[in-house]
Order: structure tokens, then sequence, then C-alpha cells
């Protein structure tokens, strides 16, 4: 694969394509899997895990824009980002050495823990996105996760303009709010 | 625009790095002067920290549901021919795997069809239920430890907490319970807790298990009982009808 076609891929997945996404899944998985198990000895669960990790590291550095264009190939990529992780979670695994332990779920603990005081906030955020469905929920996700442009987001929701664009998602940002807030009191 | 499009617009524009400055400096005098301008900043920070969160976990679930459609890593295909040597081997061999070819067609052609429906179709439904934090001190409970293995897609543990949780379910849990089956490729065990759930009289979720326990049924396949439960879906504008009508448009 010629490295201009590493810029395609980037490319579209940036604009939205999840079907590209899908399918760099599918072209590296069972080498990914092959590799990872027989040099980390790990299990095929483990190495699913590692895999869609290495996946998502890859999708959100190309929707933040940190990753715009390639010197490497996308698996050479991935498997950097495993061995990465691999290597990570042993680290985390050898600090509880000499006790009795379950190394992965310690280092699941640890993350966890690391998490503990946003993660209630951000289930409750997820839980307000829900209900209040669409089209708030899909105009907020495309714009601060997705990281599109107001003019993307315009085509692809089929809005009139930019304008009524930029006005529904400060009113969905408003209601989100709200929600946040009544949801909030009653816990 | 009125003010307080105006304070969301350099909220973002200071999230994302991207005031500089003299505007940068405006920011922070004005952050440390003015408490309902704090407060909208940290507001801000926690909708847009959620919205990624959310973003993220569906694209996670979306990879979890293409993994699961997937066969095992490792395992040859049903239809790859294995070499060998000697010729009347070969030949007796070749013979009985066209046979067994054909017959495992002619028997996965229909269910396949359902297969791929289902995977089409099937999308695990999110944590609604249990917040999965807990304070430092206090140890995780088996109710926290299975929703928080059904957060992290980790299927078959979930569906052994849940096992163990015997007496301390609720209705709710049983409806995580029987979808972690779900997940874990066990539609007949998926099928049962759904019914039992349904039988209950439990209404929060009634909905979504009809449209699961459809989806039980299709993997399982079962077509007459899928298509039975799609049509009361769509017949009593139940949770999913849409999809339960489009669904049952592709059974036919």
């Amino acid at each position: 694969m010629s490295l201009s076609e590493e810029k395609q891929i980037i490319d579209r997945i940036r604009a939205g394509d999840t079907q590209m996404l899908s399918k760099i899944y599918e072209e590296h998985r069972e080498e990914f899997f092959f590799w990872l198990t027989k040099y980390f000895n790990c299990s095929s669960e483990e190495a699913k895990d590692v895999y869609q990790n290495a996946i998502m590291v890859f999708y959100e550095n190309i929707i933040k824009g940190k990753l715009t264009d390639m010197t490497s190939t996308v698996k050479t990529y991935l498997f950097a980002v495993g061995k990465y992780k691999m290597m990570e979670q042993k680290k985390q695994s050898y600090r509880f050495s000499g006790e009795e332990q379950i190394p992965h779920l310690q280092a699941e603990e640890t993350t966890l823990e690391d998490l503990q005081e946003e993660e209630k906030d951000l289930k409750l955020v997820e839980r307000c996105l829900h209900l209040l469905g669409d089209p708030c929920r899909t105009l907020l996700e495309l714009y601060y996760y997705q990281r599109l442009s107001m003019a993307e987001i315009t085509t692809s929701m089929d809005y009139k303009n930019v304008n009524t664009t930029k006005n529904l998602k400060y009113k969905c940002i408003q209601r989100l709010k709200k929600m946040f807030d009544e949801e909030m009191k009653k816990k | 625009m009125n003010t307080e499009e105006k304070d969301i617009d350099l909220i973002e524009k200071y999230l994302e790095g991207k005031l500089q400055g003299a505007d940068y400096q405006e920011f922070k005098s004005r952050l440390a002067e003015d408490e309902e301008f704090n407060q909208s900043l940290m507001e801000m920070e926690t909708m847009v920290s959620g919205i990624r969160y959310t973003g993220r976990q569906k694209v996670i679930q979306e990879l979890k549901r293409l993994e699961s459609g997937l066969p095992q890593p490792g395992q040859p295909a049903e239809t790859k021919v294995l070499p060998i040597r000697r010729f009347k081997t070969w030949a007796a061999a070749a013979a009985i795997l066209l046979i067994a070819v054909t017959a495992m067609w002619l028997v996965t052609r229909g269910p396949v069809d359902q297969q791929e429906l289902f995977i089409s179709y099937y999308q695990p439904y999110p944590n609604l239920e249990l917040p999965t934090t807990r304070s430092n001190e206090s140890p995780i409970s088996l109710k926290e430890q299975a929703y928080l293995a059904y957060d992290l897609g980790q299927y078959e543990q979930a569906v052994k907490y849940f096992d163990n949780l015997s007496g301390e379910r609720n209705d709710i849990d049983d409806f995580y319970w029987a979808l972690s089956n779900m997940s874990n490729q066990q539609p007949e065990a998926a099928e049962s807790l759904l019914k039992a759930y349904l039988e209950k009289g439990d209404s929060s979720m009634r909905g979504q298990a009809q449209w699961y326990l459809a989806l039980a049924y299709l993997k399982q396949g079962k077509t007459n009982e899928s298509q039975d439960l799609l049509t009361l879906i769509v017949e009593t504008q139940s949770h999913n009808f849409k999809k339960a009508s489009t669904l049952l448009e592709e059974l036919k």
C-alpha cells in the first residue's frame, strides 16, 4: 500500500466514513491477533481488547486532527500502539508483584480510580444525551466528538444553512445543561 | 448572537487551546474575577467531556459488534480444503468434503441470512442503570462489578457476575443480565431471561426487552417467533418500531 493511500484513508475517516474504519478493522485483525498472542502470550480476549484500543487511538487521533498524514502504514501504526499498550499493562501488573493478585483486574482498578471523579458526570451526560435524543444528540456528537465543521454538519444533517446549524447547536447545549442539572437534583 | 452564545464560543476556543495573546490573558482575568463565568467554563468542560465520552462509547460498541460477527481468529473457514498426499485418499476426502460442504450450504443458507440480519440490527443497550463509580473506601459490590464488566464489553464476565447475584437482582438487573447473555453469543439464555422479565410485568424496559427478544429469536433462526413479535412491536408502536418495521420487510 502506497502512502498516498494512507492519506486517502485518513481523509475519509476524518470526513466521517465509518465503513472505512470497519474495513481497516477487518483488514489487519487476524495478523494483529496472531502477532500479539504469540509475542505477548496473552489470551484472545485480551488481544481483542488491545486491538480495539489501538483502532480507537488511530481513529481518535484522526478526528482530533493529530494524524493528518502518515510516514508508516496503518498496520505499522496499529502494531506500535498495540505494543505500547501491552508494555504499559505489563508495567502495571509488575507493580503489584509479590502479593496475591489478579493483574488484569488490578490494572483496571487503577484506571477506574483515575477516572472515578469524572466518570459519574460522564455517564450522567451520556444518559442526558440519550434522553434528549435527536437531533441534539447527533448534532452535538458530530460537532464535539467527530469534530466536523459547521459546514460539514449542515450538509450531513441537511439543514438550511450554517447559521441554522449554529443556532441549533446553542439550543442543544442549553438543553443538555438543563437536563444535566435536573438529573443531578434527582440523585 | 447573544452574550451567552458568545461566551460558549469563547469557552470552546479556550478549551481547544485556540485562545492566544491578549485574548487569552483577558479570558484568564475574567475567570479570576467572574464567578459565574468560571461556573460556565466548568459546565462546558463537563458537557464536552460527556459528549466525547458518549461518542467514544458508541464507536467502541460498534467495533465490538463488528468483532462479534467475525470468525474466531486462527480458525480455518469451513470450506478450506486440507492438503492430502495420496491420490486415493485425496479423491475420497474430496468427495466427502463436497458432500459436507453441500450439506452445510443447505443447512446454513437460511440461518446465515438471519445471522447477517441479526448483526446489522443488533446494538448492545447502554448501561443507564448503575453508574459504575464508587468511593475509594467502599469495596466494589458484585452488582457494580457486573455493570462495570458490561460497560467494558466484557460480556462473558458480566454474565458470570449477574449469575451470582441471585437474590440481589431486581427486574432491571434481569434485563441487563439477559443482554449480557445476548452480547456473549448466548441467545438461548437471553431468550428465556427476556421472557421471564416480560412475564414479571415490570414496564420500565418492556419495549426494549421485546425488541431484544425478537432479535434473540432471529439469532436462533426462530423466524416465525421473531416475525410475530416484530409485528406486535410495530402495531403497538413500541420501542424501535421503525427498525422493527424495516427488519420485518427484510425477513419476508
